[in-house]
């Protein structure tokens, strides 16, 4: 049961409590109410009392007399009453009562005007007065709660959450959203107190603590200054760190090389986290799930104490369809939404907290410290997961008229690129010409959009078989097997007799990420430094890991 | 006869104020007629009739309508 106890006739509340069995004091007796041993405050299966109070009714009289200190004063005095009163039923109910009292709110207009912020005839004085003793009052008991009603009235404004007209009639003063959101925060705060919170922040990189990819933009290259969009994200940085301080502990899982991101965070002035923020990193080509479980193992918590932030609503989705005990919120479109985004969708919903103990100050040190891998409950099933996208592909052999993206995904890839030999657009030209030579593009689509062309393939057929000159994919589509759809493809249009495959691969300081693909598809690596295999056995190993159905060639599946 | 959009919603808002179901809910019913239309309830529909319609009820309103029909017309919803 939950009690509520006003000043003023907050009965139309019940609106928004219709699972709860409520019980209001009868009108101008909250107080008698506290104190009454044979008040239904005394039933046993109470476990709220809301005691909601009207400022102006609090100070009655008072507001219509000049606030000298004296008139103030015996304002205090008589809110020192009531508080004393609160405690004793606080000290009687014990643990399993909880009392939530709001800030106090004066309306906003009266006949001391300017004299309230220019002269010490000020009611605002009297209201800070007020809530700053409810706020010690408070502290020193264990089951009490502050809600801030007057955060709500300031966010909405006065006039919009207070009407007149039911006030004659029924004293009545707010209206219907006015009782809306103090039941939602109500039903907030208690669950700040009651639930398990979120513990875990975890969080993607490109696009999301920084503008830009920086596999391809680089350490420095990266959207993050203290101006325009870039102090956008510096300062979407500053409000995730701050979270540290409430025991939240911070992860990164992303899509890069471990030591591009490093470099980010060693040389990059702009960045406002640390490494050693993150409690745990998942930095690398896996597909985010798998890293998500990992991160859960090294920490040693629940993925249900997580919350994962990601740009990318491919991610997000893998994600939740995978783990749905993870939370994903969605994700800005503007990154200059980002900080009031996080403050009100993310840290307001998931890490909000009524109070904060030592321990958890210094909760990324302690976690830190342990590192043991433990068995996951979570069955994870990533192949469902990269199936849940229904990618399709189109591959494109030696088209005509995307020339200038093909050149622009030459120009400008380097993470998932086998040789970053950076083709001209005569030489692109003259391959799609030759007819020795073939040019693959590669069109991607899933159900959450189309994300045009994302890979090209240059290959040649060579008296030994075919030669793979280059092969290079961007990385947002990395980790759902598309790019060993695009090699079978290939493979394909060469069959279907069996023939050598061989393929350079040139190491560079960013295509890591590309270093495992060769191996990977069954070819090993020659004395004279190419890759190489049987097209039958490249095959078999491809058909073991693509996961995509719907994969068309020039027109023709 | 099939009521229209607006009168659905009406009254959708009229059960929801008074805890009762919709079907037990007529345009043509007055306040004697509604025993969940009591002092606190009549309050509520009209808060909910003011957030919903963006309309502001005076006390002299408060006290003269008692029945659905009468503030159906006044909301212009007819």
């Amino acid at each position: 049961m939950i009690a509520v106890l006003s000043n003023i006739n907050i009965e139309p509340v019940k609106l928004f409590f219709r699972d709860q069995k409520l019980y209001f004091s009868p009108f101008g007796q909250y107080r008698q109410e506290l104190l009454n041993p044979e008040s239904p405050l005394r039933d046993p299966s109470l476990k709220h009392v809301i005691i909601f109070l009207d400022g102006d009714e609090l100070c009655g009289d008072a507001l219509h007399q000049l606030p000298t200190e004296a008139v103030r004063a015996d304002v205090i005095e008589e809110f020192e009453s009531l508080l004393d009163m609160i405690r004793q039923f606080s000290e009687e109910s014990g643990s399993a009562v909880l009392i939530t009292i709001n800030t106090i709110v004066l309306s906003p207009y009266r006949f001391t005007n300017f004299l309230e912020v220019n002269s010490e005839y000020s009611f605002r004085r009297l209201e800070q007065a007020l809530n700053d003793r409810l706020g010690q009052f408070a502290a020193t008991l264990p089951s009490v709660l502050v809600l801030d009603w007057m955060r709500i009235v300031n966010t909405h404004g006065y006039v919009n959450l207070y009407a007149t007209n039911f006030w004659y009639q029924a004293r009545i003063k707010i209206n219907q959203l006015g009782l809306q959101l103090l039941s939602e925060a109500c039903h907030r705060l208690w669950g700040a107190v009651s639930e398990n919170p979120k513990k875990v922040l975890v969080l993607d990189l490109d696009n999301t603590l920084w503008g830009g990819v920086v596999g391809d933009l680089g350490p420095t290259g990266i959207t993050l200054s203290e101006d325009g969009q870039g102090k956008a994200y510096r300062d979407f940085q500053k409000a995730v760190r701050s979270l540290m301080q409430l025991g939240v502990l911070l992860a990164i899982n992303s899509k890069n090389s471990e030591s591009i991101v490093k470099e980010v965070f060693e040389s990059n002035r702009m960045m406002v986290l640390q490494y050693d923020d993150f409690a745990a990193t998942a930095v690398n080509w896996n597909n985010k799930a798998e890293n998500m479980l990992d991160i859960a193992a090294n920490l040693n918590l629940g993925i249900d104490s997580f919350v994962f932030i990601d740009d990318s609503q491919v991610e997000r989705e893998i994600i939740r369809s995978t783990l749905p005990d993870v939370t994903v919120p969605e994700f800005p479109n503007d990154p200059a939404d980002l900080v009031n985004w996080f403050q009100q969708e993310v840290v307001f919903s998931y890490f909000a907290k009524a109070y904060l103990t030592d321990s958890d100050r210094n909760k990324t040190q302690q976690y830190k410290a342990r590192n043991k891998r433990v068995e996951i409950g979570a069955k994870l099933s990533i192949e469902d997961s990269i199936r849940h996208l229904e990618i399709r592909l189109n591959v494109y052999v030696d088209p005509q008229d995307m020339r200038s993206r093909i050149s622009q995904l030459i120009q400008k890839t380097n993470q998932f690129n086998m040789t970053t030999v950076r083709y001209s657009d005569s030489e692109i030209e003259s391959i799609i010409r030759a007819p020795d030579r073939h040019l693959f593009a590669l069109e991607y689509e899933d159900r959450f959009g189309a994300e045009g062309i994302i890979g090209v393939a240059i290959c040649g057929v060579r008296p030994e078989g075919m030669h793979i000159y280059n092969l290079l994919l961007s990385c947002r589509v990395l980790g759902r097997t598309v790019e060993f759809a695009l090699l079978k493809s290939i493979l394909t249009f060469f069959g279907p007799d069996k023939f050598m495959i061989s393929a350079p691969f040139v190491a560079t300081q960013r295509n890591e990420a590309a270093k495992a693909f060769y191996p990977g598809c069954g070819l090993s690596l020659e004395e004279n430094g190419e890759y190489c295999g049987d097209s039958n056995l490249v095959l078999q190993e491809l058909d073991r890991k693509i996961l995509i159905d719907e994969v068309v060639v020039d027109g023709s599946q | 006869m099939a009521r229209s959009e607006n009168e659905e919603a009406f009254l959708r808002l009229v059960a929801e104020s008074f805890g009762v179901d919709q079907n037990l809910i007529a345009l043509e019913q007055t306040r004697d007629q509604l025993d969940a239309w009591d002092s606190l309830n009549h309050i509520m529909l009209f808060m909910a009739l003011e957030r919903e319609y963006g309309v502001k009820f005076s006390t002299e309103d408060l006290e003269e309508y008692d029945s659905l029909g009468q503030i159906y017309t006044r909301l212009n919803l007819g």
